[in-house]
C-alpha cells in the first residue's frame, strides 16, 4: 500500500509555493475552452449568434466548422433542437418549436430570404437545418432556387436545373460523407431527372432507372385535382420530397410493385428496397396513395385507402435498413374526411406528428397519432399548407458553396 | 480458522484537498473520476487535489456517493437531486466544472455544462461576459459589425433578454 507521492515528487516540493499561487490564479482563470466549448454546443442558435458579440475568441469559436459539427452532432439527437417549418397560404413562414404536450410552442414569423418582388414560394426539401425553397420573380416569372439555413437565416441562391421546376417533379437534400458535400436530387422522369453537387457550380442530368416509370409519386393531390377527384387544391400543396436516409433518396415509382427505387447519394447508382409485404401499391387516383418517408432515422412507408367512403391510413416502419422482414405496422387512421396524410415526425415516445388534410377544407391540420389534439391555431385567413421538421444548424450555405 | 466474512472490507481512499484536508470515501464510489481511478490503479490510496479546495470537494463527494449507489429503481431520486444540485451561483458551478474536468468524472460534467447553457441562453451579451469574467476585446465599430450581422437575433424577442449576471 504505497503513500501517496504523486508523480514527479521532487519538482513537487519544489513548486510547494508554486502550486498556492497557481491555484490563487485558477480561481481567476476563465473556464477552459473546451468546457466553453461543451456549453456553447448546448446553446440553441439564436443565442449563439448574439453571444458572437461577448468577445473576439467567442465569435471565433462560434463561427468555426468544427464547432458547427459539434453543435450539430448534439442537436439531431436532442428533440429540443427540433423546430417546424410552416408554409401558409399567403405564402408567409412560420417556425415553432415542436413538444409533444402542445405540439406547437413559441411560434414566430420568418423572414422570407431575399424578399423582393417573388412570389409562389414553395418549400422542396429540407435536411439538417437547410431547406431548399423555389420562388418565381416578378414580372419575369423566373425560378430561382434558394439554399436556406433555418436557423440562421443565412441564404444563397442556387443555379437553376436544366429542366424547368414544374409542380410534378420531386426534389430531395442529402450529405454524402465519401465526397463531404450536401448534394440535391431532382426527380421528374421523362429523361428529366438531375443532380446537383452543391460543390460543384450546375446540375447534372442522370439516366433513369432503367425499369421504372421515374415520377415519385408521393403525393398525389395534384393528379386527384385534375381529375376531379379534389374539390380544391392548395396551389402550394406539398407534392412530398425524397426520403433520404441511410445515405440514399428513396421513392415509389409506379412501374415498381413491390419494391421502392433508391438511388444512393455516393456512388450515384440506382437500388431497390422491397416494400412490406400487405401493401400493394394502387394508382388509381381517386384518394388512394402512398409515400416514403423518414422517421426516427428509420425508412417508413405509408397508405391512404378509400373503401365505402371510408379513409384508411396505414404507416410502416423499416426496423432494419434493407430487410423485408423487418417491416413493422406501427398503427391504422381511420376516418371519414381525412383524405390525405404525410407522417412528419417522430417523438422520442414513439408517437408520430401527422399532417392531415380534410375533405371540403383547404389547408392542413397536425395531429398526433394517439389521437390527442395539439392542432395548429387555425383562424379562416391564416391556412397551413405543409410544415416540415428541421434541426436547428449552424451549417452555413455560402460555405457550402463557393460561387 | 478461515472464516469469510460476510460484509467484505470495502478498500477506502483518502482525497485531500487542496487545503490540505482529508476526506475518507470508498474506492468503488471515488473510481467514478477517471482521475481518482488512474492514481488507484497505481497503487495510490491518499490522492492529493491540489486543484479541489475543500468546499468544492465535499460537494463532488457529495454528487460521488450518490451517484454510486445509482440503480434502475432510483433513477427518479437521482434526477431530483441532480436539479437541486445545480441550484448554485454561477461562482459555484465555475469552481464544480473545473473540478470536475480535472477529475474526470463525466456525468457531472455533462450536468454542470448543461445547467450553464440552461441558465445563460437568454441572457444579455453584457451579463455573459461578466458571469464568465470575459473582458470586452471589440471596438464599438467592430461589436456594432457584429450585431448588424445577426440583428435579428438580437433585436426579436428582446424582451425575453434577461440581463442579470446572475
Amino acid at each position: 500500500m504505497k503513500e501517496s507521492i504523486p508523480p514527479n515528487p521532487q519538482s513537487n516540493l519544489c513548486k510547494g509555493k508554486r502550486v498556492v499561487k497557481h491555484l490563487e490564479k485558477i480561481k481567476q482563470m476563465d473556464l477552459q475552452e473546451e468546457i466553453i466549448m461543451d456549453i456553447l454546443s448546448r446553446l440553441p442558435v439564436r443565442s449563439l449568434l448574439r453571444f458572437k458579440c461577448v468577445s473576439k475568441f467567442w465569435m471565433t469559436l462560434i463561427s468555426q466548422p468544427y464547432f458547427t459539427t459539434k453543435h450539430f452532432n448534439h442537436a439531431k439527437n436532442n428533440q429540443s433542437f427540433q423546430k417546424m417549418l410552416l408554409l401558409n397560404k399567403e405564402y408567409s413562414f412560420h417556425c415553432s418549436s415542436l413538444s409533444s404536450d402542445q405540439l406547437f410552442e413559441d411560434i414566430q414569423r420568418l423572414d422570407r430570404p431575399c424578399s423582393g418582388e417573388l412570389w409562389g414560394w414553395k418549400i422542396h426539401c429540407c435536411y439538417d437545418g437547410l431547406a431548399i425553397i423555389g420562388v418565381r420573380n416578378y414580372p419575369d416569372n423566373d425560378f430561382i432556387l434558394l439554399l436556406w439555413n433555418l436557423s440562421t437565416r443565412e441564404s444563397v441562391v442556387l443555379p437553376n436545373p436544366k429542366f424547368s421546376q414544374e409542380v410534378t417533379c420531386t426534389w430531395g437534400l442529402g450529405y454524402d460523407s465519401t465526397s463531404d458535400d450536401y448534394k440535391i436530387l431532382k426527380i421528374n422522369g421523362k429523361e428529366r431527372n438531375e443532380v446537383l453537387a452543391l460543390k460543384s457550380s450546375f446540375w447534372r442530368k442522370l439516366d433513369n432507372h432503367p425499369t421504372g416509370d421515374n415520377c415519385a409519386l408521393s403525393d398525389m393531390d395534384y393528379l386527384a385535382f385534375r381529375h376531379g377527384a379534389l374539390d380544391c387544391l392548395d396551389t402550394s400543396s406539398n407534392m412530398g420530397c425524397l426520403a433520404f436516409v441511410h445515405g440514399a433518396f428513396h421513392w415509389i415509382d409506379s412501374l415498381l410493385n413491390h419494391s421502392m427505387v433508391m438511388f444512393s447519394i455516393s456512388n450515384e447508382v440506382y437500388g431497390e428496397i422491397p416494400l412490406p409485404e400487405g401493401l400493394d401499391l394502387v394508382f388509381d387516383i381517386m384518394h388512394s396513395k402512398q409515400g416514403v418517408s423518414v422517421l426516427g432515422g428509420m425508412l417508413c412507408v405509408y397508405s391512404t385507402r378509400i373503401h365505402h367512403r371510408e379513409y384508411t391510413f396505414k404507416l410502416w416502419v423499416m426496423n432494419e435498413y434493407g430487410v423485408k422482414e423487418s417491416w413493422n405496422q406501427l398503427f391504422t387512421i381511420e376516418s371519414t374526411d381525412l383524405y390525405s396524410i404525410t407522417p412528419k415526425y417522430m417523438f422520442s415516445d414513439g408517437e408520430v406528428l401527422l399532417r392531415c388534410s380534410q375533405l371540403r377544407r383547404s389547408g392542413s391540420v397536425f395531429k398526433t397519432s394517439n389521437e390527442s389534439s395539439g392542432v395548429w391555431p387555425q383562424s379562416d385567413s391564416e391556412c397551413i399548407q405543409d410544415g416540415f421538421v428541421y434541426t436547428e444548424s449552424l451549417i452555413s450555405p455560402k460555405l457550402l458553396t463557393w460561387y | 480458522m478461515a472464516s469469510s466474512s460476510k460484509t467484505e472490507q470495502k478498500k477506502m481512499l483518502i482525497l485531500k484537498s487542496s487545503e490540505e484536508e482529508e476526506f475518507e470515501i470508498e474506492e468503488s464510489i471515488a473510481v467514478q473520476s477517471g482521475t481518482i481511478k488512474n492514481m488507484v490503479e497505481d497503487d495510490f490510496t491518499l490522492i492529493p487535489l491540489p486543484n479541489v479546495d475543500t468546499e468544492t470537494l465535499i460537494k463532488i463527494i457529495k454528487y460521488m456517493k450518490k451517484h454510486g449507489e445509482k440503480t434502475k429503481s432510483n433513477e427518479k431520486d437521482i434526477e431530483e437531486f441532480d436539479k437541486e444540485f445545480v441550484k448554485k451561483s454561477f461562482t459555484e458551478l465555475k469552481e464544480l466544472v473545473l473540478a470536475a474536468n480535472y477529475l474526470h468524472i463525466t456525468s457531472l460534467i455533462d450536468l454542470l455544462c448543461q445547467a450553464f447553457a440552461d441558465r445563460i441562453k437568454n441572457k444579455s451579451v453584457k451579463a455573459i461576459r461578466e458571469i464568465f469574467g470575459i473582458p470586452n476585446d471589440f471596438t464599438p465599430e467592430e461589436e456594432a459589425e457584429v450585431y448588424e450581422q445577426h440583428k435579428w437575433a438580437h433585436e426579436e424577442g428582446k424582451e425575453h433578454i434577461d440581463h442579470s449576471a446572475y
